[in-house]
């Protein structure tokens, strides 16, 4: 038994080596395991599927490449399913790499998009889109980043061109028929179907839900794992009709999209590797036990 | 030009992975490259072409920097107060004149300390409230009862804890503040395991970069 004691010194190294086998060989072997999406996905698909087409969606990328493996894969399917569902996503940035993060999510959804065959839109019963070319200004929009965090978002609720009367890429937005509303006006954050952020720390969702009472939009989230069990309460309160949480949040969004992308094919490495720190733990507890049982029988 | 960058995506994730073994010069190169590399990215590229150009040069300058009909638009002098209140800032880099940066810095914290304080109130607060105020048996629903239950006794055993104007002793006061320490300890734990995972979905990121776009061999 004096193995035990032996592995409370053991070398962290060890431990990392573990970690990267579990996570490697499941890739590198091309295991998967199943994805049952949950009630906090699929409740914001469901009020996606029943907003009008044509409907404007704010996406607000708020975060940066450390966070992109557990947020990006999950805008991309959110986006995809947007475009299948003839929305129209003005996607913006409260961080400063955010608007990045929106194009390269916008740039790999359009050709998901595109790949989509006909025959998916008969089985899930949703009208084939008139074009699969859709076109920036038109039927989306990256507005890139703008400082001010709450100052500037509550800004956008009346006038939203005001802060932004450029996009990312230094095109006027004035002249831009995404901005045109069926109704004569023009787009502000009051009129958008959803509004949605990817969220990784500070300055994303909470601003949105702080001014909820001004702009009154239903409100969804996707975040990191390290976030979920602080936004829990929001979807307790209903100020959330949905919540992307990490990773396997993201892969329940590919599951609804019907697409394997990275997001489901890293739920098996994701589950090995929990295993494997439960592992660690659980002996990690018998050591510590057994070395306290010793103790005190000396 | 992919190729490329791909390389160097991958030894730049080697050199960060290095640090698993120990510190090393490979390492804290990279460290190094990504603190120049962000700062020169977020001033020139984002906060110049993203938010000085359009929200304050194309509208002083409309003729100059001005997009489409936005060129013909009169100048906005107005926004030459904020301008000149950001310039302010960088009086901080001068240890005899930093005071004059107080100016708007006082600004900046005075309008974030109030919008703070609605904000906080409208998203934690009161409707965090509003919904811990739940009837204790639900008729029919065993799950949801307990479920009320536990929320009720969990808030009101951490408020407990966190009242520190009296020693945590007594049958009634020790008592419901060590429940609170349970509640606390659950939510921890809650909040370690999804901080595990969502360290390993980022080294499963890495991982499906190095052996998939880098290595072709997924």
């Amino acid at each position: 038994m004096d193995f035990l004691l032996k592995l409370k010194d053991l070398d962290r190294r060890v431990i990392f080596v573990f970690i990267a086998l579990a996570v490697a060989l499941p890739l590198l072997f091309k295991m998967s395991f199943p994805v049952v999406p949950g009630r906090n996905v699929k409740s914001l698909f469901a009020h996606l599927d029943k907003l009008e087409p044509g409907t404007r969606t704010l996406l607000s990328f708020d975060f940066d490449p450390a966070s992109a493996p557990e947020l990006h894969p999950a805008a991309v399917a959110v986006l995809v399913h947007m475009f299948r569902c003839q929305l129209k996503p003005v996607c913006m940035a409260n961080w400063p790499v955010g608007g990045d993060m929106a194009q390269s999510a916008l740039e790999e959804a359009l050709r998901i998009f595109k790949e989509t065959p006909d025959e998916y839109y008969r089985q899930v019963g949703k009208p084939v889109p008139p074009t699969k070319d859709l076109k920036k200004g038109v039927d989306y929009v990256n507005m890139g980043y703008k400082p001010g965090g709450m100052a500037h978002i509550k800004g956008l609720i009346h006038d939203y061109l005001k802060a932004y009367p450029l996009d990312k890429d230094g095109a006027a937005t004035g002249e831009m028929p995404i901005f045109d509303l069926p109704n004569g006006k023009k787009f502000t954050l009051a009129d958008a179907g959803l509004i949605m952020s990817f969220t990784a720390g500070t300055g994303g969702i909470e601003v949105y839900i702080g001014l909820g009472g001004e702009h009154k939009r239903p409100m969804a989230a996707s975040c990191t794992s390290v976030n979920i069990p602080k936004f829990y309460t929001y979807l307790q309160t209903k100020q959330l009709i949905g919540l992307v949480g990490g990773l396997p949040g993201a892969a329940e969004c590919e599951a609804l999209i019907d697409y394997k992308g990275p997001a489901q094919r890293g739920m098996a490495p994701q589950s090995i590797a929990h295993l494997v720190i439960m592992l660690f733990i659980i002996v990690g507890n018998i050591a510590y036990l057994y070395e306290l049982s010793k103790t005190k029988k000396a | 030009m992919t190729l490329i960058t791909t390389w160097l995506g991958a030894f730049i994730t080697l050199c960060c992975f290095s640090f698993l073994y120990k510190d090393n010069p490979f390492y804290r190169f990279a460290e190094h490259l990504f603190v120049g590399v962000s700062a020169g990215y977020l001033f020139t590229t984002i906060e110049f072409h993203q938010a000085l150009k359009p929200n304050l040069l194309s509208k002083v300058l409309p003729a100059t920097f001005g997009v489409g009909k936005d060129a013909f638009n009169a100048p906005e002098y107005i926004l030459l107060i904020p301008a000149f209140m950001g310039v302010l800032i960088f009086f901080r880099l001068s240890s005899n004149l930093a005071w004059i940066s107080r100016y708007s810095f006082a600004f900046v914290m005075g309008v974030s300390t109030g919008l703070a304080i609605v904000y906080t109130t409208q998203t934690s607060l009161l409707p965090q409230i509003k919904k811990a105020i739940v009837p204790l048996f639900v008729q029919g629903d065993l799950l949801a009862s307990l479920s009320n239950w536990v929320l009720v006794i969990g808030s009101i055993s951490c408020l407990f804890f966190f009242f520190f104007s009296t020693e945590h002793r007594g049958p009634v006061y020790g008592t419901v503040s060590r429940i609170g320490i349970w509640f606390l300890m659950i939510s921890f734990g809650a909040a370690f395991g999804s901080t595990v995972m969502g360290r390993i979905s980022l080294l499963i990121g890495r991982f499906q970069f190095l052996l998939g776009e880098w290595l072709h061999l997924l």
